[in-house]
């Protein structure tokens, strides 16, 4: 991982030289085990960036924030649809962003880390040795199996390597998927469930969503400039608000089923609404349900500015008739 | 103050009873989340020493709660007040939170007081309990504060061996050790400085040592420093830091109209969203990210010294461990501290 | 206008509320015959007019649950004969996902019924009225998603 660092820092120190504004990437975080975006906007700064098995995040979104600006961003494979996406709805200007692409071995899910590190152990370096993340610490190495460490949206994950991209870094990653491993088993396991059953929980884990808008705050695919949810009206207008300020449970169902409904076909996987959520509400069953019911009735997205929901074919599988 | 035991299997019974007369609220696990709820069973509530997503300012100060009734039905104007509040015991509070409800008191419990949390918060007896480990975000000792410190609590419980050492801190944690006193027994001589000691050891888990020595007069000439900019970049406009923040306590007030009736509700609101000063006109004072962000660590560092004389962080480090883009309050403190006015 | 919130009685008193989008080039044509024709359905439903069956956002499918409806109908032109020329066709992508997503939540998916009926149908119209009243009767009132504000 250390000369993918190497790397991407000379890369960015050149982009800023040659004219880039804001590159953005990653750097280290604050708490063990954890990195976090960052704005590089002077060629000396490229050198606090990073790139290891925590950089969790896709920080496609914040290119929309500099929508003036020369940009470029670090892109994994999950987060370089999010580019194509939102250049298509004109949200981007590509022609002003530099996109950069790095090879991802996958990403090491942190809680799992964290369970196996003794408290307070700075990780000084990363390798990536085939199957297996070694951590580098003062006491010694810790080793982590990815098929037993990787996020699990990084154990189903076939796009390690990004596409699309105008420089590609690093070398060619090794797919991590475990072919054994069913991507749609938590959808289907909801599927399974008697519609009680479905009932419960879905009950329980909308009811404790705290409507904190994290989840459409990081999507990508949320680009709207005004939000439908968005409390733009005083409330004694509350007539125009689609959902009711205070938390209940019939509006936080409004709410998520909007927001999946809203990026249906248009969601690129990152699943990075599943990662902020603070009461870990499993959004991404959601998502890809939408996406495997898209898949099996029209036959997948198909090329265009908004997605599936936007097209039609006449023979479209018909239950209404 | 009075100081007795609770053996530890004494617990859980002692809680049972408790819940025949009181409503209990205590900490129970939700897909390895701990939340603080209405237990109908002592067999639901999670002990140990974790810390819960949503704080327990919660069952004060609810993030949605209905004020009023009203009806216009033929002509009228009827209006029926929904105050309401059960005798209630809130069980399992740590340190960090019991100090948060000091902090909520300034604000509500000043002239004109805040009824409905006021008549909550005296149907409520606290039972404290410290810490027996310090998590990796934590910094409360910053403020003062200690994982083993009951002050806030009306009952205060450490764990020390096989037995709690019971602190029995107010009035009404008196009337009600009093009253359940065949759970407890005499203090014996050793416990209280096995307490002492257990607070040296967890003051040295600390992986952050954090100084706020001067620090709402040293923000005071940041007001328009750069880096509020420049820490907004990463910031997503979500509200997890100020919905899970044990001190925050901005709300909001609505009604809820359906036909000729309706309900007016405040429920809790955030610093971080854009609606939230903006005017009806359309105008809004803190229109950019970075003037809202300002604003939640002005709030949290200085404007609550400064209004009330008390810290308005607690150093539970909830928001720095669910922020999923990792702003650490710790660090904005540290930061703050060495810039150049 | 508030849909007021069912008031059980008894068991046999609850009579169900169904809100029906109507397209006004064909469904709302097709309703009005079924009244000249003094064709018979139940009186359950709350009938909207809508410029066509793809103005309805799935968003007032929520709503009109959420405030007191125990089922909702959205009635269309027949795929390819929109006055629009296309709009029944995202209708028909757009709510069939969105039934499979209400279905995935736990929520009965026959309290969404959408049917295409043309302005010559009055009979079917009838029909389909007559079918979701029984459908819905067999469910009961919906409280799943109902407002618990009031």
């Amino acid at each position: 991982m250390k000369e993918l660092t190497e790397s991407l820092r000379q890369e960015a120190s050149r982009l800023l030289r040659e004219g880039v504004e804001v590159f953005i990437g990653y750097a280290a975080g604050s708490l063990q085990a954890s990195a976090r975006p960052f704005f590089a906007t002077r060629p000396e700064e490229a050198a606090e960036l990073v790139f290891n098995p925590f950089c969790v995040h896709n920080l496609v979104k914040y290119l929309v924030r500099f929508p003036d600006k020369r940009t470029a961003v670090v892109v994994k494979g999950c987060d370089g649809g999010a580019v194509s996406r939102l250049a298509e709805e004109r949200h981007l200007d590509r022609e002003k962003i530099t996109v950069v692409g790095v090879p991802c071995g996958g990403m090491l899910e942190r809680e799992r880390v964290l369970a196996q590190l003794p408290p307070a152990t700075r990780i000084e370096a990363v390798e990536e040795r085939g199957n297996t993340y070694v951590l580098h610490t003062a006491r010694g190495e810790y080793p982590f199996e990815k098929k037993a460490n990787l996020a699990a949206k990084c154990l189903v994950c076939v796009r390690n390597n990004p596409v699309g991209v105008d420089l590609l870094l690093g070398k060619e990653a090794m797919p991590v998927a475990d072919p054994e491993r069913d991507p749609l088993e938590g959808v289907k396991a909801v599927e399974a469930l008697p519609a009680g059953e479905k009932a419960a929980f879905w009950d329980r884990v909308f009811g404790r969503c705290l409507r904190c808008y994290a989840c459409r705050e990081v999507c990508p695919a949320c680009s709207c400039t005004q939000c439908a949810f968005e409390q733009a009206v005083p409330g004694w207008q509350q007539g125009a608000m689609w959902v009711e300020k205070a938390k209940n449970l019939p509006d936080s169902y409004h709410y998520h089923l909007i927001r999946a409904f809203h990026v249906a076909g248009r969601c690129t996987g990152c699943a990075e609404c599943e990662r902020v959520c603070p009461v870990r509400i499993p959004l991404m069953l959601l998502n890809q349900k939408l996406a495997k019911e898209i898949e099996a009735l029209f036959g997948g997205a198909p090329a265009g500015a908004c997605g599936p929901l936007c097209a039609y074919a006449p023979d479209d599988p018909d239950q209404f008739a | 103050m009075d100081s007795k035991l609770l053996k530890k299997e004494k617990l859980l019974p002692l809680l049972d009873e408790l819940r025949k007369e009181f409503l209990l609220v205590a900490p129970v696990e939700e897909d390895a989340l701990l939340f603080y709820r209405p237990v109908e069973s002592v067999a639901e509530i999670k002990l140990g020493s974790g810390r819960s997503v949503v704080p327990p300012k919660e069952w004060f100060f609810p993030q949605a709660e209905s004020l009023y009734r009203y009806s216009t039905e033929g002509g009228g104007l009827v209006l029926e007040e929904t105050l309401a509040a059960t005798p209630a015991v809130l069980f399992g509070i740590h340190p960090c939170d019991l100090r948060s409800f000091a902090v909520l008191d300034a604000v509500f419990l000043q002239e004109p007081v805040d009824r409905y949390y006021t008549l909550r918060r005296e149907k409520t007896v606290i039972i404290g309990i410290s810490c027996t480990a310090v998590c990796p975000e934590c910094f409360c000792s910053a403020y003062g504060i200690s994982p083993v410190e009951g002050t806030g609590a009306d009952v205060h419980l450490s764990e020390v061996g096989a037995v709690y050492m019971v602190e029995v801190l107010t009035p009404k944690g008196k009337e009600l050790v009093a009253r359940y006193q065949e759970f407890f027994e005499d203090q014996v001589a050793g416990v209280a400085e096995a307490k002492e000691a257990r607070k040296e050891t967890l003051s040295g888990q600390f992986t952050v040592r954090v100084t706020v020595d001067g620090l709402p007069a040293k923000l005071g000439s940041l007001f328009d420093h750069p880096y509020w900019e420049e820490l907004s970049r990463r910031c997503l406009g979500c509200g997890i830091c100020t919905y899970v923040c044990p001190t925050c306590h901005c709300f909001d007030i609505t009604d809820v109209c359906r036909g000729f009736e309706g309900k007016r509700f405040r429920c809790w609101d955030a610093c971080l969203f854009r609606d939230y000063t903006l005017h009806t006109s359309g105008h809004n004072p803190r229109h950019a990210l970075y003037q809202r962000l300002r604003n939640r660590f002005f709030h949290k560092l200085k404007y609550n010294h400064d209004r009330y004389a008390i810290e308005g962080c607690v150093g539970c480090g909830r928001c720095v461990a669910l922020c999923p883009v990792n702003i650490d309050i710790r660090e904005v403190i540290a930061t703050v501290r060495g810039l150049g006015e | 206008m508030p849909v007021k919130e069912n008031t059980v009685t008894n068991a046999n008193a609850w009579e169900p509320k169904i809100v029906a989008f109507l397209c006004n080039w064909c469904s709302y044509a097709g309703a009005d015959l079924a009244g000249v024709s003094r064709l018979k359905y139940p009186a359950n439903i709350r009938i909207i007019r809508v410029p066509c069956s793809s103005r309805v956002n799935p968003q007032f499918i929520l709503r009109a649950l959420q405030r007191g409806a125990d089922g909702v109908l959205v009635v269309g032109c027949h795929p390819g004969d929109c006055h629009y020329v296309t709009g029944n066709y995202f209708t028909r992508r757009r709510l069939t996902l969105f039934k499979s997503l209400l279905e995935f939540v736990g929520f009965e998916p026959e309290r969404l019924k959408v049917r295409w009926v043309s302005a010559a149908e009055a009979g079917r119209f009838a029909e389909t009225v007559k079918e979701m009243v029984e459908e819905i009767k067999l469910l009961g009132p919906n409280r799943r998603l109902q407002d618990s504000m009031l």
